[in-house]
């Protein structure tokens, strides 16, 4: 088939969500698919500009170039898969959230526009217009699939893929450090880590990995460490190698993930392949999915002296921390994951 | 219970708006909670929820109305358009805003008008022609719904052209009102018709037209309650008086006392000429005291039933005036059937219980109403992009919208 996966861009800015689409090219192209890759800009510093772009995507149609059709769509974000095909399948990794849980929860920007709530309400009439109409429609997660039904009355079904690292993690032995990877940011909620912290009755550290989002987000970061005292306590790595990364996962008492309302969270997977129980929060979506608390990891209050009693019970228990890491890359098995499912249900072959 | 954000002026603000938001949120509770916004809070966004609305009450005062007006042409809602004619808010507020307003006023009247908007302003503002002409091809209602989702009317006459004009789902709403079970004995006073003329008495309300009567009528007494307008009718008055002629200026009264005067007068004059477009808080009060009383037969004022009230033609005001002034001369009780019905016309369809109803329904149709607003709004979006790269006439205003109703 010839197979265009449409992705949104920000120039010079580049995460997961990138290397999902590289990676999703890359599956279908050892399966035999001619496949290609349509990004296109996306600016949200604005309610106005977000309008401008989501217009200009759905402007794009892709049904063919050159007398050549292109026989499916693949779209993964807002706004590029508003872009027009006759063939169109959705695999959700997230809508704008700001028009949707992030302004219901009060973190939205558009909040502060004078034009956000219509902005917010277009939007939302886009999006169910433009996704009722794709042939497939899964999310990346459950998660990211209950939203779509709950503020676009849609249905889909979550489709998991192995994360990137999926291949090279390897369990290792149980240290004394939980290990938060993850970019410097409020909705990955290091600062709630830091605050536990400095409530822990062990000698627990924690040890973060991951770039900020902005040069504001590292100082402050760094700031709050110093700020509570916990210079030898949490121990912030920046931007680390991957192999520095998969020795931090093998050799972690147990992996830290409480962000809010995570759309999937590569995060916990990596976490149980690596055979290590993950302490996450009751607020934070995706990694709610794969861990029940006291089977797989421990899941806490958003609260830094619940999170503190979470990291002490696994630095005193050693024993606990490996019987959960053990039972998490259970869970993992029985999942059944894998890239051949999400290929054969993205192309209709499933 | 459903909350809804409600822009308006409120109480102690001296105009009739504010009694009216005191009577929808009377009407409304139980099902619906209105988040009060102040006319000097509109600009906030956080006094928003944002759960549906926000409403907007447009009136033609910029006292009132001003920051409300700014407010809704930023932040998309839902205008009610209390009065149709707002061509004094507009240029007041553009007063308050540019050292240069008679530049802002020409741009304006142009970006909503074209090329005969900008003409009439710059007769305007030169003193070639009056506001009021102006108003009349040019009401302005358009400057506060661009930015609007809908719009929502009190006069059901006005909805069509309401709806022509902005493009947008328009909707008539009865103007609440309550009615009192029992009234208080009338008490006529005198041997002549006591006549009453009420509210903020501008050139249009047909004082002078009264004086005249007086002239022929030397029995009549004639009440004035609230103020005088203007210097010219000031001195009118102040002449007629001093010619001995029966005038009793009461000047601002409370509720009470004006409602009294209501139903003791033989005939309340409540002339519009021409008229702004607006409902009458004014003449459902008449209604609702038992008062006799005649109108202008214009606008929403023509509407109203025949055997409720009496009509003048504008043109025969005069004439026809002082046939019924003639006739309650002979016989103070000739239309007291009137009376009765005036009672019963506002108490169906004025009542809160039937507001709350219509605007229940009201509040059902507006999600499709809102769409389409989204629609006609992504519309002009998509036009102002045209216009940046040069493309502006390369496409019409119907392909746009149907462009956008093809996204939303």
């Amino acid at each position: 088939m010839r197979i265009v996966v449409v992705n949104t861009q920000a120039p010079f800015v580049s995460g997961g969500a990138e290397e999902h689409a590289r990676r999703l090219l890359e599956e279908l192209r050892a399966r035999g698919h001619q496949a290609e890759s349509v990004t296109i800009p996306f600016n949200w510093a604005s309610a106005e500009a977000i309008i401008e772009h989501a217009v200009a995507a759905s402007n794009i149609d892709l049904s063919g170039f050159f007398g050549e059709p292109i026989d499916l769509m693949i779209g993964l974000r807002f706004p590029a898969y508003l872009m027009r095909h006759p063939n169109k399948a959705i695999w959700l990794i997230h809508q704008y959230r700001e028009a949707y849980d992030l302004w219901d929860a009060g973190r939205s920007g558009l909040r502060n526009d004078p034009t956000g709530n219509l902005v917010r309400q277009i939007i939302t009439d886009m999006d169910t217009k433009a996704l009722s109409g794709a042939i497939r429609l899964y999310a990346n997660s459950r998660n990211v699939a209950d939203r779509l039904q709950k503020y676009n009355a849609l249905k889909s079904s979550p489709l998991y893929h192995p994360p990137p690292l999926a291949t090279r993690i390897r369990p290792g032995e149980t240290g004394d450090f939980l290990y938060f990877p993850s970019r410097i940011s409020s909705l990955k909620r290091q600062g709630l880590v830091l605050e536990a912290l400095s409530h822990t009755k062990s000698e627990v550290r924690v040890i973060f990995s991951g770039s900020p989002d902005s040069a504001r987000d590292g100082e402050m970061f760094q700031g709050r460490i110093a700020a509570l005292n916990l210079e030898r306590k949490a121990i912030w790595r920046g931007h680390v190698p991957v192999e520095e990364m998969l020795d931090l996962y093998a050799n972690s008492l147990g992996v830290v993930f409480p962000p809010f309302d995570e759309d999937l969270g590569y995060v916990t997977l990596e976490a149980m392949l690596a055979e290590k129980p993950v302490v996450t929060t009751t607020d934070s979506g995706g990694p709610l999915e794969f861990i029940t608390d006291g089977k797989h990891g421990l899941v806490v209050k958003p609260d830094p002296h619940a999170l503190a009693g979470a990291f002490d019970q696994l630095f005193l228990d050693r024993y606990l921390a490996r019987n959960l890491g053990r039972m998490a890359r259970s869970r993992y098995d029985e999942l059944s994951i894998s890239w051949d499912s999400v290929i054969d249900k993205l192309t209709g072959a499933a | 219970m459903i909350t809804v954000d409600w822009v308006s002026p409120l109480r102690p603000d001296t105009t009739d708006i504010a009694e009216y938001t005191v009577r929808v949120e009377k009407a409304l509770s139980g099902c619906f909670s209105l988040n009060l916004i102040t006319n000097e809070n509109a600009g906030d966004l956080g006094t928003y929820r944002f759960d549906a609305g926000p409403f907007y009450n447009i009136g033609n005062d910029v006292r009132f109305h001003g920051g409300i007006l700014s407010a809704c042409q930023k932040i998309s809602g839902i205008v009610i358009a209390h009065d149709f004619r707002i061509q004094n808010l507009l240029i007041a507020r553009l007063k308050a805003e540019h050292d240069d307003w008679e530049s802002a006023y020409q741009a304006l009247m142009e970006q909503h008008y074209g090329r005969e908007g900008e003409a009439a302003a710059r007769h305007f503002i030169a003193g070639k022609t009056s506001l009021a002409q102006v108003s009349e091809t040019f009401p302005g209602i358009e400057v506060a719904a661009a930015n609007a989702l809908c719009v929502i009317t009190h006069n059901s006459g006005l909805v069509e052209e309401l709806a022509n004009r902005t493009g947008l789902y328009c909707f008539a709403l009865p103007l609440p009102f309550p009615v009192c079970e029992y009234l208080p004995e009338r008490q006529e006073a005198g041997e002549g018709p006591n006549l009453l003329i009420f509210g903020y008495l501008g050139e249009n309300r047909g004082l002078d037209v009264v004086c005249e009567l007086l002239r022929e009528y030397p029995h009549i007494r004639l009440h004035i309650a609230g103020q005088i307008g203007t210097p010219r009718l000031r001195d009118m008055v102040e002449a007629m008086k001093a010619a001995g002629h029966s005038i009793v200026d009461h000047g601002f009264v409370t509720e009470s006392e004006l409602d009294r005067l209501v139903r003791d007068s033989d005939l309340v004059v409540n002339l519009r000429n021409p008229s702004m477009g607006e409902v009458s808080g004014s003449q459902l009060r008449i209604f609702a005291q038992g008062g006799l009383s005649v109108v202008c037969a214009t606008g929403w004022y023509a509407s109203l039933p025949d055997e409720a009230v009496l009509k003048v033609r504008p043109e025969r005001m005069k004439q026809e005036l002082g046939a019924i002034v003639e006739r309650l001369r002979q016989d103070r009780r000739a239309f007291d059937a009137m009376r009765h019905a005036g009672r019963q016309f506002v108490a169906t369809t004025h009542g809160l219980d039937h507001f709350a109803t219509c605007f229940r329904a009201l509040y059902e149709a507006l999600p499709e109403a809102l769409s389409h607003g989204r629609r006609v709004l992504l519309a002009k979006h998509m036009a102002k992009t045209y216009e940046r790269a040069g493309a502006g006439d390369a496409i019409s205003s119907e392909t746009l919208f149907h462009k956008a109703s093809l996204l939303l």
